[in-house]
């Protein structure tokens, strides 16, 4: 069984780390590229949702390395995400690929959700399969810090692509580390690093922007044209609204904690239910960002994405109310690079000057 | 007073039930104008751009009641059926709208959940006979004015009666003729004769008999849908591949036209299902016509004149199979 799976950011570490602990040959994706989505345009639906096409097209990637297995996740859910795998299958099929897939849906029947698990697990001892998971967890909790340090360090790089450099010797480190003392190890050593090039005082000064949107447009480092490296270049703090360990927690209920539910409570006036995906959520952390002082918001979603069609609908309320600038960037294979980059910097540009009239009173 | 009810989304299918329920609480129901120009304009200017076109015509829609009526009646539709959702934008759309700084009169938005109950409509229905009335019973005779009422006019619509002809007062679909299409789409893309360009009109003058989903039993179209390995957990999703099924197993129609709007995103994906399970492997003629604020009638007679024309030549000349063979 040489098993492959659907990439999102830098969450392909510990997925991998912990497929490869339970013994199973991994086909790792090849990064996306724009190969890797004219693949997927070419034979996804063309309305399909941008992620949707991505993946697919990271599969046919993949199984060109050898793959014959894929591990999605599956579920039911306004949203499309639920029904991924079964049309993916089906165009994968139509193609000639006759793929082995285990996909982990609880809809199925809870014996179905069972056997997946079983083949995942390939008869390893409940003590290796825990001790798996919780190196994967550690994984997924140092990638997130070194995310998040890397956001804030940017904007003080003493040469360009320094801290991508830090960033991707720390991920390779991360990659071979076999425990959780090794994890942590490498971690510290980025931390320090990190700690030299980030200038404490002058924190304060940048303009801060946070993005919220739908999970994978969010994450993954491909489909958001590499935002967060773009805006720290320019000198901006962009903070995620969330990160891998918080999807991990709203779509797998193993980890599921309450803060979740708890984060989602402040758009209650404004949208009273779940729309599925991030809607709601899209919009709580929006007056979240906007009440920790933040200078904008950069909403991110892939094209016809329904819950961020609503969750857009409703931030054009949430901007006047709480007084923050948001700027909705959809993203489909149509989008250019120019394009984005021109919004965001006539978008950063505005907020710079909002903040320079404020400081000055 | 008067509620006013919005010419959009589920209107068409559950109209008739709405406004005998409403009446038997005392309320002037009034519904809003037929779908025109003016309607569309404001609607694209006012909602989402990414959103599609059924979804931005609440905004015109809400905004052509605002000065009739003292109430709107915008439901929050969930699910219609276990374990089925309805698309999100049809769960986020009262929020969108009230968000949307329109200034009309307040909106009803009673949340109808039939996922996990077995009292189906009853209890968003007496939640919302509470608003008008403290008298438990009179909702409940309400409700049965209601539920006789959605009854009548299903049963009138499973004789092959178009929803146009009982509630705007069309003539379609009666007469029968010798080419027979399958209309499957949602029911508000169907019978909004504006963004659907008067599909219906087409295809009758073309000399078309047209069935749509209405006029099958609907545990029946369900039924066709379940043999998927993994269900659609889309209400509309189940029933379009159910139509499908159901038009091409029972040999009712000579060929499907599939209705889908521009970025719809439930019909993204039940569209390929469709192709890929039911008409692509047998050949079965099948268009898809994408409907948007900007489609044009002339473009839609071009392309519904080419398929019935291919259908004609394929039942006069080649019998049941295709020039492929």
């Amino acid at each position: 069984m040489k098993i492959t799976y659907p990439p999102f950011g830098d969450a392909r570490i510990a997925i991998e780390s912990f497929l490869r602990d339970f013994g199973h040959e991994v086909i790792p994706p090849p990064p996306s590229t724009n190969r890797t989505l004219s693949i997927g345009v070419k034979y996804a639906p063309e309305f399909a949702c941008l992620p949707l096409k991505i993946t697919l097209g990271n599969y046919i990637e993949s199984i060109e390395k050898g793959a014959d297995t894929i591990l999605m996740l599956g579920g039911i859910g306004p949203c499309r995400f639920g029904y991924y795998a079964e049309v993916q299958r089906r165009i994968l099929k139509d193609l000639g690929y006759d793929m082995d897939w285990i996909v982990l849906d609880l809809s199925n029947g809870w014996m179905n959700l069972f056997r997946s698990i079983k083949k995942i697990v390939n008869g390893n001892s409940v003590i290796k399969v825990i001790k798996a998971l919780r190196l994967a967890w550690e994984k997924v909790l140092a990638l997130d810090k070194i995310e998040k340090i890397s956001r804030k360090a940017r904007p003080f790089e003493r040469y360009k692509g320094e801290v991508d450099n830090i960033v991707r010797e720390t991920h390779k480190k991360l990659d071979q580390a076999g425990s959780i003392s090794q994890v942590r190890q490498v971690l510290s050593e980025y931390r320090e690093t990190m700690d030299s090039i980030i200038d404490e005082d002058s924190l304060e000064e940048l303009v801060k922007i946070g993005i919220v949107g739908e999970f994978y447009v969010v994450l993954d480092h491909f489909t958001n044209f590499e935002i967060a490296r773009r805006l720290g270049e320019l000198g901006v703090w962009a903070e995620n609204a969330f990160y891998i360990e918080d999807i991990v927690r709203i779509y797998l209920p193993l980890f599921r904690n309450k803060d979740i539910e708890e984060r989602t409570r402040v758009a209650l006036p404004y949208i009273k239910r779940s729309v599925g995906g991030e809607g709601q959520r899209t919009v709580a952390h929006t007056i979240e960002f906007a009440e920790r002082g933040f200078d904008g918001v950069i909403h991110l979603s892939p094209f016809t994405c329904m819950p961020e069609i609503v969750a857009e609908g409703i931030l054009e309320r949430v901007s006047k109310d709480y007084d923050i600038p948001v700027l909705t960037l959809s993203i489909d294979e149509q989008t250019g690079l120019a394009g984005i980059t021109t919004r965001i910097e006539a978008f950063i540009d505005m907020l710079k000057t909002k903040k320079r009239r404020r400081m000055a009173g | 007073m008067r509620i006013g009810i919005p010419r959009v989304l589920l209107f068409y299918r559950y109209y008739p039930m709405w406004k005998a329920f409403f009446e038997a609480l005392g309320l002037e129901v009034v519904p809003s104008s037929i779908t025109n120009k003016e309607i569309v304009d404001i609607s694209v200017e006012k909602s989402v751009s990414e959103a599609c076109i059924p979804i931005k015509l609440v905004y015109g829609h809400i905004l052509d009641l605002k000065d009739k009526v003292d109430f709107i009646f915008l439901p929050r539709i969930v699910g219609l059926e276990y374990r089925t959702y309805m698309c999100p934008k049809f769960i986020g759309i009262p929020d969108m709208i009230r968000n949307a700084s329109l200034d009309i009169p307040p909106i009803i938005d009673p949340t109808i959940d039939k996922r996990n109950s077995l009292t189906g409509f009853f209890k968003s229905f007496l939640e919302l006979g509470r608003l008008f009335t403290k008298n438990s019973l009179k909702i409940i005779q309400a409700y049965t004015e209601g539920l006789k009422a959605l009854k009548s006019y299903n049963e009138e619509l499973r004789r092959g009666i178009t929803p146009l002809d009982i509630l705007d007062g069309k003539n379609y679909g009666g007469e029968d003729f010798n080419i027979k299409i399958g209309i499957v789409g949602h029911c508000y893309e169907i019978y909004d004769e504006f963004i659907s360009g008067g599909m219906i009109k087409i295809l009758n003058r073309l000399g078309v008999k047209v069935l749509s989903m209405e006029m099958i039993d609907w545990r029946a179209i369900l039924r066709e849908a379940n043999v998927l390995p993994k269900k659609l957990f889309w209400t509309f999703g189940r029933e379009l591949y159910g139509t499908a099924r159901y038009f091409i197993r029972k040999g009712l129609v000579d060929g499907i036209i599939m209705v889908v709007a521009f970025g719809c995103g439930p019909d993204s994906l039940v569209r390929e299902l469709i192709e890929r399970d039911l008409t692509k492997p047998i050949n079965f003629p099948e268009i898809t016509i994408t409907i948007d604020e900007h489609s044009s009638e002339l473009g839609l007679i071009t392309r519904l004149e080419a398929f019935v024309d291919m259908l004609i030549r394929r039942k006069q000349y080649e019998d049941n199979l295709s020039s492929v063979w």
